[in-house]
């Protein structure tokens, strides 16, 4: 099967699950107890007041057409009003995905940079020094709590050595691109020992594969072996942690949105919640699903790069 | 300034302490530069009719005027307004309006903008949230391009506090008309200081000066940044580094570490804010006064003041804030375990009881304070349980009715306006739609207290009634009075001419950067 062949036939699956997404997103209003418009305007609403809110969110037509309604303008990313933000919550919710996926392809980028080699280092010489070290190091940067780890950047690379901004975003592409170092290098330190310790772990097993003895007596360099073959058959598991941490990590970083102060899809997700912003957290709540089956096609499709004999 | 410091007299680190008004008032203000803050709340709307929350009021007051202002001043100043004249009746109001008066498109502003913008005011289905403010007016009248007559229903004797708050805000009659509700809201046009340079919504809003504002030479500063910065600790690392200028909001814990900075100074000042423990009086034993005295008694305020509030409150002596008719001779209750175990024989339940009490989720604040109460009330037999739950669900849970006991963050209380009115009518007054602030209090004597100051505009009837009311409930209210709050705030050694009014906002007109 080509490849394209694969992830049309991967895209086309992704479809009923999709299909369920909506209707969880589109149940969030309709689970509320009581009237959704009476809960959403808080007790002191006027009867008018909720009322004009209930035509507006089209509760009183029949479910069915509510629900197709709802797709209609899912796909068009029409969501609505925000009832807090009193403004249309598409653009909102569109500004601030561009900043958390920048930020999480970012802190990807910043772990791989630093996982692959050090997980190859490992592997190689395993249970020596450079191993130990390695395993530690990245013990301690997993256990420390990810505010903490941003506290500490900031108060070293941006009040020491003034490097880069406290907070806030910039507006060139280079500022903006320093502004998200600071969150990216700690969403990073929190990603990387995940990655490191999983690729360990195949590489070693890989290592130990008979087609790699089978190589070098073929007389291959170790170079080749270990880039060509032994990575290769080593990187799926970790492509599948990656996977799931990337969906976890963009409505997930609340905390390092806060720190850094960037308006990202998290920390709105949290404010809607508190302030019982029902349009908003449908919104998100269809975002954050058709993130998570983007991030698991990327996924499946990295898997047929890898490895052709998925694709069968 | 001997009372604002009083609290923080006990404080080692006093002397880096610098009270209101700001430092620098001597030196003549200088013209230019750009101000840059961190804030902890940002913006919803900038209408001034919908807004209901600091994040957009404070930024709001920046870009509108109104008729009579707020000042460091307990009477509204003249603003928009140049005098009024009240009628004998005190139902007939007549403003004179200021000459030459323009917006910051260069539109003149006419009667036609304030009969406008007031109507709406007056309006309860435009002014929904809050309505009550403007319901005694019962009609405007432009007498002539430069007189307005507002004739109200009945007197009111908060009328002028009211319309000195930013609801009633002169908004462009055509303009408004032409851009509608949603596009102003997001883009407005005002006669205030600022106008809106830019706004990124969850990022920062960019204020820039109003060519034409009437204040003469003001405002001082050609633009403001204020960045929406959530987390306390960045927000006090942000004036560190200079990336801002002034942070607002600077946690108890780091006031005197922020202070001891070179280049930065924490301003301590009152603003009508108030801390406090609500119970329903619905319930029993909520509704035993005896009960209510015993838990004050109970409340070592003087400790948590210095242990949990570094000093910087004070020990409240009214159920709710200190506005304009507080009387400070009233008593507060003191730590007094041997009355508080007397108050509780004499109650309904002299063995103690147990309760459960909301607190809002998060707040480490809130939390060491509802622990100390625990500990505390226990001595006299009564076992706290703590719920922490989330502000939206505090709400809910305390509105329904069904609660004993609730304690909301002291940043999330204050007074909207100068007077007590305000507050009076929505704790104190059982008929005045939220029953009593939900605590169920339903009490004749406040009740009649409450309608006595505000149908009349008699200084002294008004203050001689907010003062009975205020010793009224002290004895009787069902609630824990604990602190008056006051806004903090850090502000670097360059800006000149910051205040923090009572109201909690800022008139920025007045700032300038020193070089």
């Amino acid at each position: 099967m080509s490849l394209i062949a694969f992830a049309g036939r991967r895209l086309a699956q992704a479809i009923p699950v999709l299909l369920i997404i909506t209707v969880a997103a589109f149940s969030v209003i309709h689970l509320v107890p009581g009237d959704p418009a009476r809960v959403m305007l808080g007790s002191r609403a006027t009867d008018e007041a909720v009322q004009v809110l209930r035509e507006q969110l089209g509760l009183d037509k029949p479910l069915v057409t509510q629900y197709l309604d709802f797709l209609k303008a899912a796909v068009r990313l029409d969501f609505g009003d925000s009832l807090f933000q009193r403004t249309a919550i598409g653009p909102i919710v569109a500004a601030r995905a561009v900043h958390s996926l920048a930020l999480v392809a970012y802190a990807v980028l910043i772990s791989l940079v630093i996982a692959v080699p050090l997980a190859l280092l490992s592997a190689i010489r395993r249970n020596l020094l450079a191993d130990h070290v390695v395993r530690m190091l990245t013990t301690l940067a997993f256990c420390m709590p990810s505010f903490w780890t941003a506290l500490l950047l900031v108060l070293l690379f941006s009040i020491r050595l003034k490097f880069f901004p406290t907070s806030g975003l910039g507006d060139s592409p280079l500022a903006y691109l320093a502004s998200l170092t600071l969150p990216a290098v700690s969403i990073g330190l929190y990603l990387t020992p995940i990655l490191l310790r999983s690729l360990r772990a195949s590489l070693i097993q890989t290592l130990g594969a008979e087609f790699v003895e089978a190589a070098r007596a073929r007389g291959f360099g170790e170079a080749r072996i270990l880039f060509k073959h032994v990575l290769r058959n080593s990187l799926i598991a970790m492509l599948t942690i990656l996977g799931i941490n990337v969906g976890f990590l963009i409505s997930g970083a609340v905390i390092v949105e806060n720190v850094f102060s960037i308006p990202g899809l998290g920390s709105l997700m949290v404010a809607a919640i508190v302030q019982r912003d029902y349009p908003v957290i449908v919104a998100l709540t269809l975002v954050f699903g058709v993130v998570v089956v983007a991030a698991n096609f990327l996924v499946d499709l990295s898997y047929a790069l890898l490895n052709p004999r998925i694709r069968q | 300034m001997t009372a604002r410091l009083g609290g923080l007299l006990a404080l080692a680190a006093s002397a880096v302490l610098v009270a209101a008004p700001a430092h620098g008032e001597d030196a003549t203000p200088r013209k230019g530069g750009t101000l840059t803050m961190a804030r902890d709340s940002e913006p919803l709307t900038l209408n001034p009719i919908g807004a209901g929350d600091n994040g957009s009021i404070f930024m709001i007051v920046q870009v509108f005027d109104t008729l009579v202002e707020t000042a460091d001043a307990p009477l509204p100043q003249p603003a928009l307004a140049t005098g009024w004249t009240v009628s004998d009746d005190a139902k007939t109001w007549t403003f004179a309006l200021r000459e030459g008066v323009k917006f910051s498109n260069g539109d003149p502003l006419t009667c036609d903008d304030v009969k406008f913008s007031i109507d709406r005011f007056a309006d309860p289905k435009v002014n929904t949230s809050y309505g009550g403010f403007g319901a005694a007016i019962a009609q405007t009248e432009c007498a002539s391009p430069s007189s307005f007559i507002i004739k109200l229903k009945a007197p009111q004797g908060a009328f002028l506090d009211y319309l000195s708050t930013f609801i009633p805000s002169i908004v462009p009659k055509a303009l408004y008309e032409k851009m509608g509700d949603k596009a102003f809201s997001e883009k407005p046009v005002g006669s205030g200081p600022f106008m809106v340079k830019e706004w990124v919504r969850g990022q920062r809003l960019v204020l820039e000066r109003n060519p034409y504002y009437w204040k003469n030479g003001q405002p001082y500063l050609d633009e403001i940044v204020v960045n929406y910065t959530p987390d306390e600790n960045t927000r006090m690392l942000k004036v560190e580094s200079d990336e801002a200028q002034i942070a607002t909001e600077v946690p108890y814990a780091q006031i005197e570490r922020v202070a001891a900075l070179d280049h930065v100074d924490v301003q301590i000042e009152n603003v009508m804010a108030w801390d406090a423990v609500w119970f329903n009086s619905r319930k029993a034993p909520f509704n035993d006064p005896q009960v209510i005295r015993a838990l004050n008694y109970a409340t070592p305020k003087e400790a948590m003041l210095k242990t949990l509030m570094h000093g910087a409150g004070d020990i409240a002596n009214h159920v709710i804030a200190r506005v304009k008719y507080w009387d400070p001779t009233v008593e507060a209750y003191p730590y007094d375990l041997a009355k508080a175990k007397e108050a509780l024989a004499k109650s309904s339940s002299p063995q103690g009881f147990a309760l459960s009490c909301l607190i809002v989720a998060g707040d480490q604040f809130e939390l060491q304070q509802a622990q100390i109460l625990q500990s505390e009330w226990a001595k006299i037999g009564v076992t706290m349980e703590i719920q922490a739950v989330d502000t939206g669900t505090i709400w809910t849970r305390w509105g329904s009715g069904d609660e004993n006991c609730f304690t909301f963050t002291g940043a999330g209380l204050s007074s909207d306006a100068l007077s007590d009115d305000n507050l009076a009518v929505v704790f104190f007054d059982f008929t005045g739609g939220i029953e009593s602030f939900w605590t169920g209090w339903n009490n004749k004597d406040a009740i009649a207290l409450v309608k006595e100051a505000d149908g009349t505009i008699d200084e002294e009837k008004r203050k001689a009634a907010f003062h009975k009311l205020q010793r009224l409930a002290m004895a009787e209210y069902p609630a824990v009075p604990l602190f008056f709050i006051k806004a903090r705030t850090a502000v670097s050694d360059k800006v000149k001419g910051f205040k923090t009014l009572p109201v909690k906002w800022w008139n920025l007109e007045d700032v300038w950067l020193a070089p």
